[in-house]
């Protein structure tokens, strides 16, 4: 304001005495009582001012909050500096405290450091603000004196609402206390008297929404409780809580990991030294509702640098993960290998994620914030990818990608043409064969998980294009083997009723392409014999079919790759390999094998994948299933899930358990489509 | 009923100046609002406390805060936007016309007005000494030179 000029008239205490407050209430404690030599005018004004807020000389003007910060430092610090600025607030505090007369006090904040005298008596201006209707109270004492203990009157505040207290005081709760309007209340790094008193703390408040302990361990300073013994009445109080913090020490932690919080919304954690990882996410799985997930490692006090931090992944994924979590922050990040992955875990299961937040310590440097950066933007989005082919090239493919690292992220879905999954291991098999049930059960668990979809009957090239395929997904991984046959090259060969050892065997485990065939097994003779028959089969192995967009190599019959990368040429005959296109199994490396070979095979197709996501692929957001399933109703092509796949099995099992066999299949598209969607 | 986009109010002065004003700029002041609701804003709405170059000061601040008002709580930017607006729109007034927006914004209830204006003069009172704010705000001293000292003596702890 550098036009500000001199009035004549004193317009400032012209003003009514309510908009005098609001002035005052806007400049700092010390300036609003020096206004009383102002004029007679200006004397009890300040006196009026509903919010007191008081600290040390010399803090920060802006850190007014560290409340929540420890103050170690500061508190064994014995200050022998004679500088005025340098004298405690607290003669400044009593005097003004004493004089100050608002029938009001609503917010007093009073932080009080090491130069401050030590046989002081904070806790009867703590009672005055009780007397005065407080509605937030907060109170830091770092002074080298012993914990302060407040005045009863407190923990009876009717008014209270929010209630601070931080370091040396002890918490001495009366057993008849009661805290009807306690919202919030934090205590940090506070000694409390003994452990009962915690307890009949949280119990006395009815209504504590946001709860945020933050203790010290192994500091001879303070008392710390080592366990809840009454466990029941702790639990109790914290199931109500809503929204908590908690300083994770081992034993708070582990405590907390065998609570059902089953109100709590929002969770503050401040990892300490402990190994706080395993147990977090207990408490992840005990905490089915929580929205809203911050974890902050800015103020963790002394942290060896090489502590042993472990965790594994849960059997099942934490239910606030799948079904809750929308915010997710980690606040100082230090990025360790194990911190990654359980980073990389939270963010590839949380499905309700609207906003993560990832902070970085602010020890790395550029360079290395850039790179985690990269890691992060791409771990934080679901890796889609669709596996054509549900046989045993195709789940061992699906398996083995959601094993791996970058698989924590990846959702798969693996389409079949057929209304049936499992491909040869199905179809291609002799029934008789057992370990082909040990590869379906197998199977099956893999198309049972949170993250792997199963849709028959899509046929790609008639349904989908595999371009509009390669559009939808990251990673398109083509394993539907090989449905044709080689060819002898003799004339005649393609008349009807000569047919491929293949399509007999197709007939005989029920393929639905090959219902029809109805050969007369009395006359299968094979080839080179010229005899009259009504079918005649040759055996010469089967061949893939190439579809629109793929390169294909027609002599071997295969599709021509590298370590399951699809290779193609360029206009100029130069070999490149397709971005996001792999292949595994017969179409592959051709129609060779057992059905483990498809294990190795699968391992190196994933092994391939796996290096070019980490070399930045995939960096562009795909739709994934839901691109899939909505190109599907567009075209009216009607999918057979895995579950309406069960319907058909457990029908071949029941028609089959009526014949003494282990299943007896249906063979016709009708009846297999009819049976899914019944 | 129009919508208070388009719905119009005209409000006057106490020296007859009249402001034709959208519903929603005329809402940002809860007096006003409660005209609206109140039914009672068929005309002109008189407004006895106000100047008309306070009144355009104040519709201008009103206009400014419904065209640029954040998206949502997460909207830092817009915040930051229109926070720097509000510094260079404050810095065109003397003292006299603070005082008189400070009083108009508490007479028409707009906080975010009054909340600006009192910062404007509490920025003026913070870091400086009893003398400077005196001078500043020419705030005549009614105290003999005996009470003011009796005063800081009594109360040294308030000036060291």
């Amino acid at each position: 304001m550098s036009e500000a000029k001199v009035e004549e008239e004193d317009m400032i205490s012209a003003l009514p005495e309510d908009l005098l407050v609001t002035i005052l209430l806007l400049v700092p404690i010390k300036d609003a009582v020096a206004t009383m030599v102002l004029s007679k005018r200006w004397r009890f004004i300040w006196m009026m001012l509903p919010r007191l807020e008081y600290k040390e000389n010399g803090d920060g003007d802006d850190d007014f909050d560290d409340y929540y910060e420890l103050d170690n430092s500061k508190c064994n610090d014995d200050d022998d500096d004679d500088d005025e600025r340098n004298k405690s607030i607290w003669l400044f505090f009593d005097k003004s405290m004493e004089l100050h007369k608002a029938p009001l006090l609503r917010i007093l904040h009073i932080k009080l450091g090491p130069r401050c005298p030590s046989d002081v008596d904070v806790g009867k201006w703590v009672a005055k603000a009780v007397y005065r209707g407080v509605v937030v109270l907060k109170i830091k004492l770092c002074w080298s004196a012993g914990p302060a203990r407040l005045p009863k009157s407190l923990y009876n505040c009717k008014t209270l609402v929010q209630l601070v207290l931080s370091h040396k005081i002890l918490v001495d709760f009366p057993s008849s206390s009661c805290l009807p309007s306690l919202i919030i209340l934090d205590l940090l790094f506070v000694v409390y008297k003994d452990e009962a008193s915690l307890v009949r703390l949280l119990s006395s408040c009815p209504v504590l929404a946001d709860l945020g302990v933050k203790r010290m361990k192994d500091d001879n300073a303070y008392i710390d409780v080592k366990s809840f013994p009454d466990t029941d009445k702790f639990t109790t109080s914290l199931s109500a809580v809503s929204s908590l913090q908690l300083g994770l020490t081992d034993e708070v932690l582990v405590r907390c990991s065998t609570i059902n919080f089953s109100r709590l919304i929002k969770l503050t954690i401040y990892p300490d030294r402990s190994d706080w990882l395993e147990p977090f996410l207990l408490l992840l799985e005990n905490a089915p509702k929580l929205k809203d997930l911050l974890v902050d490692d800015e103020y963790v006090i002394i942290r060896p640098k090489i502590l042993p931090l472990s965790w594994k992944q849960p059997s099942s994924v934490p239910g606030c993960l799948s079904s809750q979590l929308e915010i997710f922050e980690w606040r100082a990040y230090g990025r360790r290998e194990v911190e990654e992955e359980l980073l990389t875990y939270i963010l590839a299961n949380s499905m309700c994620l609207k906003t993560a937040t990832i902070s970085l310590k602010p020890t790395f440097g550029l360079e290395e914030q850039e790179l985690i950066k990269k890691v992060l933007r791409a771990s934080s989005r679901p890796l889609h990818v669709c596996i054509v082919g549900s046989g045993p090239a195709g789940f061992y493919t699906a398996d083995k990608l959601l094993k791996t690292h970058e698989g924590a992220r990846a959702r798969v879905d693996i389409i079949d043409r057929l209304p049936t999954p499992f491909g040869l291991v199905r179809s291609g098999v002799a029934p008789d064969h057992p370990e082909t049930k040990i590869a379906i059960n197998q199977f099956s668990r893999v198309a049972q998980l949170k993250r792997c979809s199963f849709y028959g009957n899509v046929k790609l090239g008639s349904d989908l294009s595999l371009s509009e395929l390669r559009d939808l997904y990251d990673v398109v991984v083509l394993a539907y083997g090989a449905e044709s046959d080689k060819e002898l090259g003799i004339p005649g060969e393609r008349l009807s009723g000569i047919h491929s050892a293949r399509e007999f065997v197709w007939w005989y485990n029920g393929h639905p392409d090959y219902s029809s065939l109805k050969p007369d097994l009395k006359r299968v003779i094979l080839e080179f014999e010229d005899i009259s028959c009504s079918m005649v089969l040759k055996a010469i192995g089967y061949k893939s079919v190439p579809i629109n967009d793929l390169p294909f190599d027609h002599k071997k019959g295969i599709v021509p790759n590298v370590r399951g990368r699809v290779v193609s040429q360029t206009s100029g005959g130069i070999p490149q390999t397709e971005p996001g296109l792999y292949v595994c199994g017969w179409l592959k490396r051709g129609p060779v094998g057992i059905i483990a070979t498809n294990l190795y095979c699968a391992e190196e197709t994933v092994a391939s994948i796996s290096e070019d996501i980490e070399e930045g692929a995939c960096e562009s957001a795909k739709a994934g299933s839901k691109g899939l399933l909505q190109l599907l109703e567009e075209r009216n092509v009607k999918k057979v899930d895995f579950s309406e796949w069960e319907k058909i099995d457990a029908k071949e099992k029941q028609m089959g358990s009526e014949s003494n066999k282990p299943r007896e299949k249906l063979v016709t598209w009708e009846d297999l489509l009819g049976e899914a969607t019944n | 009923m129009a919508s208070s986009s388009t719905n119009k109010f005209v409000l006057k002065s106490n020296d007859d100046v009249s402001f034709e004003v959208t519903e929603a700029v005329a809402r940002e002041f809860q007096v006003i609002a409660h005209i609206i609701d109140d039914d009672c804003a068929k005309k002109a709405i008189p407004l006895s406390n106000v100047t008309g170059e306070i009144l355009s000061k104040m519709i201008e601040y009103g206009k400014k805060h419904i065209e640029e008002a954040p998206v949502d709580e997460e909207d830092e930017e817009g915040k930051k936007k229109l926070q720097i607006w509000d510094e260079e729109f404050m810095k065109q007034f003397n003292m006299e016309i603070v005082f008189q927006l400070i009083l108009a914004s508490n007479y028409l209830n707009n906080k975010g007005l009054l909340d600006l204006t009192c910062c404007t003069v509490a920025d003026h009172i913070k870091d400086m000494t009893p003398d400077e704010v005196r001078t500043l705000f020419n705030v005549k001293n009614d105290y003999t030179t005996e009470e003011e000292e009796e005063i800081r003596k009594e109360n040294s702890w308030a000036f060291e």
